[in-house]
């Protein structure tokens, strides 16, 4: 018999950190395509050394998440061997290895290392050098292939998610398993949107809150329109997730997954309600601002905001974190 | 922005922690059994078998009692999502089957149990004049078998080996490591890295 499985509340921590390492490494592929280098681009104002500081920020968050990626899959690989090694004549650590390794849940976790390293294999090097280049700045636009193998790996690695949890073990694996990476990535762009608001962008404004208001009103409005985009297809694609998880109604306060669910729930709703005021008010004073040149205080508030929205996001990551630890109602 | 990442971990984990209490159970897992749950069967089954909803990793196990509360399965076999044990000779009454499993699709553990009726007499105290028959002359053989060893030697431990290698052999699996894909999987990834990360040519 091997030793014992690590304690619930450890796990429930370490899948916290690789799923939000996860869908930073997807979503901020995205993100920085989409929303930061157009941001950059219809600025003026931001100068080399503030370029220069978020593309240092970005590379950091970028390989921090890919180490937290790799050693949170060892951990969880490591505990699934000592979780094999409880059941049956199991009496040493190669049997228990090659029994998970045998298995399509071994397997993913397996390819989820191999994944990690490829994405360090492309971003190594390069996200400093490549993700604002050529963005209304001198220098040459980094090559369409490297924004395409960062999203595909990362999307591989995110599907593993998927490949190796409750919707691989549902009745209607294929149509359980798309869904699921269609709401993890929806859910990690939207995630690394307000992660750039909160924790890259702000290291722009070097020259003082005039070019953090250049970047940031462009990127605010970039971002709106792909914000709501993701929360409606994180919308549709959860209660799909509950249907197909989800055996009756009453189980969303009756059993430990459905509680876990209707965390999730309460949270998005604290979601809707943020990007309501962020999409409304927030970010019309930010773009009237930045094209009056005016001084505004929507940058701090937005800030706030963002802040909340980030909390939330924790809460949710964390529910999200507990409900696969548990079983669905339904199978 | 610190003080906001602290308080937002502190929420996550607090809201993690109320809903832990709940232990992953069975739920759901028995597609069929044989013999099927709660029916009465006329004799005594030679095999048991479980089909899962998911398919479980090789270690599964599968112990089967009799009307007497003795273990009567042999090792178990997991093929595909099935897990069978060969049943020894064994008394009639109320039998009980306990399944243990790691699930191969999403790596957690899950167990239950049911029982079905073997109709006719039981006789447990024949079992255990029998059991205490076949013990007795299991240590006769081991005595003999020490005696054999003493005379082969500390180096020649065929018997022994063989014995454990038949026992663990009994976890036949059908199912063995991909490596020959998860190598190529992986060669896939790190060309599509590499291939990404290439400067392009300056014109």
């Amino acid at each position: 018999m091997l030793a014992d499985p690590l304690p619930t509340v450890i796990m429930v921590g370490i899948r916290f950190a690789v799923f939000a390492a996860q869908a930073l490494l997807f979503g901020l592929a995205l993100i920085v395509f989409f929303v930061a280098r157009p941001a950059f681009a219809a600025s003026e104002e931001t100068s080399a050394e503030g370029r220069s500081r978020v593309s240092r920020r970005l590379a950091r968050i970028l390989f921090g998440a890919l180490i937290v990626a790799l050693v949170g899959s060892g951990v969880v690989f490591y505990n699934q061997i000592l979780i094999a090694g409880q059941v049956g004549d199991v009496d040493s650590f190669f049997d228990a290895t090659n029994s998970v390794l045998a298995s399509s849940f071994g397997q993913w976790q397996a390819l989820r290392a191999a994944l990690c390293v490829a994405l360090a294999l492309a971003l190594w090097d390069r996200v400093r050098s490549w993700a604002l280049a050529g963005a209304g700045a001198a220098g040459t636009r980094p090559p369409i292939r490297w924004w395409a193998g960062w999203a595909v790996l990362s999307l591989a690695l995110l599907a593993t998610i998927s490949l190796s949890g409750h919707a691989a073990g549902s009745d209607r694996p294929a149509l359980a398993v798309t869904n699921d990476v269609v709401h993890l990535g929806a859910g990690s762009i939207w995630m690394s949107g307000i992660a750039l608001l909160m924790f890259v962008l702000p290291a722009a404004g070097v020259q003082g809150p005039g070019a953090q208001l250049s970047v940031l009103a462009p990127a605010v409005d970039r971002f709106a329109p792909i914000a709501l985009g993701s929360i409606a297809i994180v919308a549709t694609t959860g209660v799909l997730n509950s249907i197909l998880h989800v055996a009756a109604l009453g189980d969303l306060l009756g059993s430990g997954y459905g509680r876990a669910l209707t965390v999730k729930l309460c949270g998005f709703v604290c979601i809707l309600s943020l990007g309501a005021l962020n999409h409304f008010v927030l970010r019309k004073r930010l773009v009237r601002a930045h094209a009056r040149k005016e001084t505004t205080s929507a940058p701090r508030a937005l800030r706030r905001s963002v802040a909340i929205e980030v909390a939330v996001a924790a809460v949710i990551l964390g529910a999200t974190s507990t409900l696969v630890g548990l079983p669905p109602t339904k199978s | 922005m610190c003080g906001i990442a602290s308080k937002a971990c502190l929420l996550s984990a607090i809201v993690a922690l109320s809903l832990m209490p709940l232990p992953a159970a069975a739920h759901g897992l028995l597609k069929d059994a044989n013999p099927a749950p709660d029916v009465g069967v006329g004799r005594v089954p030679k095999a048991v078998s479980v089909t899962l909803t998911q398919p479980p990793m090789p270690n599964g196990e599968l112990t089967v009692r009799d009307g007497c509360g003795r273990v009567v399965s042999q090792d178990s076999n997991v093929d595909g999502d099935t897990i069978t044990a060969d049943v020894d000779s064994a008394q009639p009454g109320r039998w009980r089957v306990r399944f243990d499993f790691v699930s191969a699709t999403d790596g957690h553990r899950y167990g239950s149990s049911y029982s079905f009726t073997v109709k006719g007499e039981r006789d447990c105290a024949q079992e255990l004049d029998r059991e205490e028959e076949e013990q007795g002359d299991e240590e006769e053989q081991e005595e003999q078998g020490d005696e054999e060893e003493e005379e082969m030697g500390p180096g020649d431990q065929s018997g022994d080996d063989m014995a454990s290698s038949n026992q663990s052999g009994g976890h036949s699996d059908g199912q063995s490591v991909p490596v020959g894909a998860l190598v190529a999987a992986s060669a896939i990834a790190f060309a599509t890295g590499l291939i990404a990360r290439i400067r392009p040519r300056m014109r």
